[in-house]
């Protein structure tokens, strides 16, 4: 499958030097600069990022996906859970599918990969995406998302009993720590960008430089009002977009699931902390904002 | 979107996309550019990226934490070990312009970048302490152990006067050239047919002569190519995953179809890495493959899960009928139930007798097999073939299992091998030599598959001859062959061999008793040519002298090899022109003009021309790919060191014949077509049988089936054959057709309380005496205990690492037991790769990694003893120092010779003695009487049915067969 190892190697760890195969996708290549900005900085292209509860890269989701090549006695590639890892290997299942006795076989590992791996993550982040992306890139994310699109529709069952569930965001946590949990779309159901907190940060005149944990700490503390309530329109907003991707079935419902859990305890944060008295609101604000 | 039907339907946008997508990355690596450079963990592009090449760069891990950037130069060669050629890729420090390290080279279309231990332990083997540098003469009697270093000049004198003279005297076959790796396709055998000369002497009748055989009776071609990875059954009478031929090439490719499901038989009477991964593995009874093999044969028959049209269409049935069943009239039906007969014997519960595997699991396994249809692929190459009398025969029962399924030839099935070959047309083609040397092909032998190398020694003895000049050439019979210590009697004495010029990088149990050791170079210091069957497909690699080609890039171009290898070790292809104008200076014996310059006549060719020639007139498809990538052909090969010429060759018998062929053609009564057109010359010279014209000296080029001129087989009736009318015609009526033979070490044989020994296998990182100073390789494995069942070890009182003592009837040896589950009861084992050793007092090199052991000899009756164990050779020559002394012993001494009478195969396996070591004995200890080795080298001789007074014609033997260096038509006349 040509197309998913193409989608693969223009994201992948080396900058693409084979102008025909963009062009054939209709896609201007990102530069060097706009590669660093989007998958390093903004939304790093990596299934342990937005399934596992710390939101950060590796850990047990990368393992469980080591783990799928471990089984099928593949080379464990250095970032098994990458998107382009996960395509390529999409691709050799697709391949395999394609030819040869085994053909239920790779048929039953093909839809495992794209239901335990690629459809609880891919198609919110492609959604994610497609806001931040350079227009030139755009078509790169609508191919992927019409694959996507296809492989669920090719496939008999699906896996969604496997979706992460981790609790919810503890706000009685540090600051830096609540930041952090509504950065993880598994804790908050939140997918918050960079260029997102920057341009809240921008809106509340404040300072917009560093990572997305310290640009939400600071509008945190330093306007967690305005925040919570951008944040909790952002997840309304969010829940109400997921219905779109009614087609994941019971990824799209666990997902909008969160996002409403998020909505739900971002408008309790702006209420007054944890369903407390308008006194005791206050009162957390202000402990959390002298942080 | 939402309307995939249209999207993904026929014609729809992404099945367009993906064409397109698919399309651009043909056309991409068809100019020979990686489509997705980088590090892609799946698409092998792990790799280096070519374009890259010139610069790349690496951190100097030595230099850590300190991030010290190291430039190199990736240049391609090729892997000398084993006969894989797989390939690889050099790293040559930009600044020292020395060899970093090896790894694979990604564009070797055989391996795809992937090595076994051996490819990257090259490293050793060019740095390894103890090689040869320069030209050594012996200084004292031969053995002596004392050596003067002499100059090329002198060397190439000596040897050129005494070839002149050997010429010039009419004594041709005084001269011989004993190989063990060729490396290259046709070189040697070119050089000596320019000297008229029949003395090409292989190793392959200790190697693979049982196994071609039975390949060659049947289809003319000599060897399998298995498409492994198509396949959906893969059955294998070898260790391939390990040590197959061809090894890694093959072993990725089945490692490839089992992880699509397809499903793995290996029979081998040990515990290999290959059995291990076997999803049916059968340890039969040694030597009774072929049982097993027709027991399912016939059980395909019985229940007609054949492909009777191809059978119909391809097999000589018709021949067979005519020849044995006189009584039936010449019908395919008729044949079925001939064939019914022929093998109805031949029952589940005959072959559990014989090899004790259960009936039920030989079904089990039979339906398998019947159920793969026309994706079985088959390979045996040395083991049961190697080991057994007669096992020719079980290659050739393991044929008929794909022959009756149709599974020839097709995708997943078992090609023949040279279709899956290409070796290019070289720039001269002496004429064939016109002389027969009985020494290699005696009247005894006339159907021997290869040389009778093994014998040369017993030869001598009986006085059937004289060697003037031997070379050895990468090649140590007196420790590779059996009955070693007949081979040192004979390299011994100057009256059978007068002078034995040692061509080596190494030392060796066979260098130390030379005259004379002219250094060669290893995998990355010589140049080669090769093209082997691996997959379906054709392609050459290209074996470079990498530091030659590493300062050429830099500007400084170089014509003599000698220049960038260290000391003064040369290559092959060079010495062999330098030598063949020195022994014909002024060109009047007719043999100088087959080293000149077709650019400059007159002159001296070059290696450079040489194979400039090559890439530029013979290479369908590289002067072009050369020219799109801005390279002439040579650069091009110097640079990516391989070239793919075509895949997915196909069923080639099915090819319809040239209309050419066809103007004035004959269709004889058995469909064989004979053309009166001459052979039109074609770019691929791999060697063909030569099947002979018909009576009005018209070529055979083909065979009528159902009415079409195909292209068939090339056997003398132009199909598959089934029934051999040359072995019939030969003295074997009773083997013309797919039979079963009992082995030598048959229990029925064997003496009370004899075993059968199976000392045929390999480990995975040792290749023979080749990787013996692979310093890395031999840390890995470097010891060969006995495997011994546990029932046999409590009845004999032995653990592992007891001394045992294993007696053939010629002599002894002592080594360690291993205890284990993973041999057969009633059957032990030994790998050959170990034992070697160094005479005390020989003062060629250190050799480290040698036990040095004491010779004697009293009358016929020899001994060694160990004195020291490997483990002198200091730090700094490859790493820590060598921490083992234990080498292993050297058991290919005490084995006799047992020429099997019909392919000439040394028949391996041994009816042993085992039992506890004697108090007196240590480790190491081998005694041999040569006497009774010459009796028993007699005893197999009297098997033999000679070419004269039955052969056909008055020939030596059946002109059709190959013969690596074939000599004229009128040589093959008994005279």
């Amino acid at each position: 499958m040509e197309l998913y190892r193409a989608l693969a190697y223009l994201i992948g760890p080396a900058a693409p030097s084979r102008p025909e195969l963009a062009a054939a996708l209709g896609v201007i290549p990102l530069t060097a600069e706009q590669r660093t900005a989007l998958f390093d900085l903004d939304l790093p292209p990596y299934a342990s990022r937005y399934l596992s509860p710390s939101g950060e890269i590796g850990g047990e989701l990368r393992q469980r996906a080591a783990g799928f090549f471990q089984v099928l006695d593949l080379p464990i590639p250095p970032e098994p859970d990458h998107l382009a890892s996960l395509l390529d290997l999409l691709a050799w299942l697709a391949d395999g599918e394609a030819v040869g006795r085994q053909r239920q076989t790779f048929r039953h590992l093909r839809e495992t990969l794209v239901w335990e791996h690629l459809l609880p993550w891919v198609p919110l982040y492609l959604s994610t995406l497609v806001r931040v992306v350079p227009g030139g890139f755009r078509p790169w994310c609508a191919e992927l998302s019409d694959a996507m699109l296809g492989e669920a529709k090719m496939s008999v069952f699906c896996r969604a009993e496997v979706l992460p569930v981790y609790p919810p965001v503890d706000w009685e946590a540090s600051l830096q720590a609540v930041a952090s949990q509504l950065l993880s779309p598994a804790r908050s159901g939140l997918w918050l960008t960079r260029q997102l907190l920057i341009d809240l940060s921008r809106s509340e005149g404040l300072p917009a430089f560093g990572g997305r944990v310290s640009l939400l700490a600071g509008l945190l503390r330093a306007a967690p009002l305005p925040t919570l309530q951008a944040l909790s329109e952002l997840a309304g907003e969010w829940s109400a977009e997921l219905r779109h991707l009614s087609w994941l079935g019971p990824i799209a419902e666990h997902w909008q699931g969160l996002a409403d859990r998020g909505r739900a305890q971002l408008l309790r944060a702006v209420r007054g902390g944890p369903a407390g008295p308008p006194k005791e609101r206050r009162e957390w604000l202000r402990r959390r904002t002298a942080e | 979107m939402d309307d995939r039907s249209r999207e993904t339907g026929p014609g729809g946008r992404l099945p367009e996309l993906e064409s397109r997508l698919r399309a651009l990355r043909v056309e991409c690596e068809a100019r020979g550019e990686t489509f997705y450079p980088g590090p892609s963990q799946l698409q092998l592009a792990a790799f280096p990226p070519k374009e890259r090449w010139d610069d790349w760069i690496e951190l100097d891990s030595k230099a850590w934490p300190r991030r010290l950037e190291r430039h190199h130069r990736l240049i391609p060669t090729t892997c000398f070990n084993c006969e894989s050629a797989c390939g690889l890729l050099a790293y040559v420090d930009a600044e020292t312009q020395q060899v970093r390290k090896f790894e694979g080279n990604p564009l070797s279309p055989g391996s795809r970048g992937r090595n076994c231990a051996k490819g990257p332990a090259t490293l050793n083997q060019i740095q390894d302490p103890d090689r040869i540098l320069w030209p050594l003469r012996r200084a004292g009697g031969r053995g002596e152990g004392r050596w003067e270093r002499i100059s090329w000049e002198e060397a190439l004198d000596t040897v050129a006067a005494r070839i002149r003279r050997a010429l010039s005297e009419g004594r041709n076959n005084e001269i011989m050239y004993h190989v063990g790796r060729p490396g290259e396709d046709g070189f040697t055998e070119r050089m000596l047919a320019a000297w008229n000369v029949d003395g090409h002497n292989s190793h392959t009748n200790i190697c693979s002569s049982g196994g071609r055989a039975g390949f060659q009776f049947w289809m003319g071609f000599d060897r399998p190519s298995p498409d492994f990875a198509r396949a959906e059954v893969i059955l294998l009478i070898s260790a391939h995953l390990e040590s197959g031929h061809y090894f890694n090439p093959h072993a990725q490719r089945i490692v490839e179809a089992r992880a699509r499901g397809a499903r793995l038989i290996v029979l081998d009477v040990r515990l290999s890495n290959t059995a291990s991964q076997a999803d049916y593995w059968l340890s039969p009874y040694p030597g009774s493959e072929a049982a097993i093999l027709l027991a399912i044969a016939a059980h395909l028959i019985a229940e007609r899960r054949i492909d009777q049209d191809f059978i119909r269409r391809w097999w000589n049935w018709e021949e067979y009928l005519r020849e044995c069943r006189s009584d039936l009239p010449v019908t395919f039906e008729s044949f079925l139930i001939a064939l019914d007969q022929l093998y109805r014997d031949y029952s589940f519960d005959f072959a559990a007798r014989e090899s004790g595997i259960s009936a039920e699991r030989l079904r089990e396994v039979a339906e398998v097999i019947a159920g793969a249809g026309h994706r079985l692929a088959a390979h045996i190459w040395r083991s049961a073939a190697a080991g057994n009398l007669g096992g020719w025969q079980i290659s050739r029962a393991l044929v008929l299992l794909p022959a009756l399924l149709g599974a020839i030839a097709t995708e997943g099935g078992t090609y023949p091998n040279t279709w899956n070959k290409f070796v290019p047309r070289p720039i001269h083609e002496p004429p064939h030599p016109t002389s027969w040397n009985a020494l290699t092909y005696p009247l005894e032998y006339p159907l021997g598959q290869n040389e009778m190398s093994f014998l040369l020694p017993h030869f001598l003895k009986e006085g059937r001859g004289r060697i003037d000049t031997y070379f050895s050439r990468v090649y140590n019979p007196v420790w590779t062959n059996p009955d070693g210590f007949s081979w040192i009697e004979m390299l011994s004495d100057p009256e059978q061999v007068g002078l034995h010029v040692a061509l080596t990088p190494t030392w060796s149990e066979t260098a130390y008793l030379a005259d004379l050791i002219l250094p060669m170079g290893h995998a990355s210091e010589r140049h080669d040519l090769f093209s082997y069957e691996q997959y379906d497909g054709q392609w050459i690699g290209f074996r470079q002298p990498v530091l030659r080609e590493a300062r050429r890039r830099a500007g400084e171009p170089v014509s003599d090899t000698r220049s960038v290898n260290p000391g003064e070790v040369w290559e092959e292809n060079e010495f062999w022109i330098e030598l063949s104008w020195r022994i014909d200076p002024d060109g009047s014996l007719g043999i100088r003009r087959w080293f000149e310059s077709k650019v400059q006549p007159g002159q001296k060719l070059s290696v450079d021309e040489y194979y400039a020639y090559i890439f530029e007139h013979s290479v369908p498809g590289l002067p072009e790919a050369a020219a799109a990538a801005g390279l002439s052909p040579l650069d091009y090969m110097r640079r990516y060191g391989s070239f793919e010429i075509c895949r997915d060759v196909g069923p080639l018998h099915e090819r319809p014949l040239d209309p050419e062929d066809l103007e004035g053609a004959v269709v004889a009564p058995d469909g064989r077509i004979y053309s009166p057109a001459a052979r039109r010359p074609s770019p691929n010279a791999a060697p063909l049988p030569a099947p002979g014209p018909d009576a009005a000296g018209r070529r055979a080029v083909g065979v009528q089936v159902d009415g079409r001129a195909c292209l068939g087989f090339p056997t003398p009736s132009g199909r598959l054959e089934f029934y051999s009318k040359t072995l019939a015609e030969w003295g074997w009526p009773e083997q013309a057709v797919p039979g079963y033979l009992r082995s030598h070490v048959h229990p029925d044989k064997l003496k009370p309380g004899e075993m059968p020994l199976i000392p045929t296998f390999r480990v995975p990182v040792q290749i023979h005496t080749r990787s013996a100073n692979a310093k890395w390789l031999d840390e890995i494995a470097h010891t060969n205990p006995l495997w011994i069942h546990p029932s046999d070890a409590a009845r004999l009182g032995l653990r592992t690492g007891s001394l045992v003592r294993v007696e053939t009837p010629i002599g002894h040896m002592v080594l360690k037991a291993w205890v284990t589950e993973g041999i057969r009861p009633g059957v032990v084992a030994c790998s050959h790769h170990m034992g070697r050793w160094r005479p005390a007092g020989e003062t060629g090199g250190s050799n480290a990694l040698m036990a040095t052991v004491e010779r004697s000899q009293e009358g016929p009756l020899h001994r060694l003893s160990r004195l020291a164990g490997a483990g002198r050779r200091p730090s700094g020559s490859g790493g820590a120092p060598v921490w083992w002394s234990d080498v292993g012993v050297h058991q290919n001494l005490i084995f006799p010779v047992h020429p099997d009478p019909i392919s000439g195969m040394h028949c391996w396996h041994q009816a042993v003695s085992v039992r506890a070591a004697d108090p007196g004995d240590r480790y190491g200890d081998i005694a041999v009487d040569t006497e009774r080795a010459h009796q028993i080298y007699l005893e197999w001789l009297a098997l033999t049915r000679p070419a004269t007074p039955q052969s056909p014609g008055g020939l030596r033997r059946p002109y059709w067969l190959l013969r690596p260096l074939r000599p004229s038509r009128d040589a093959y006349r008994v005279s």
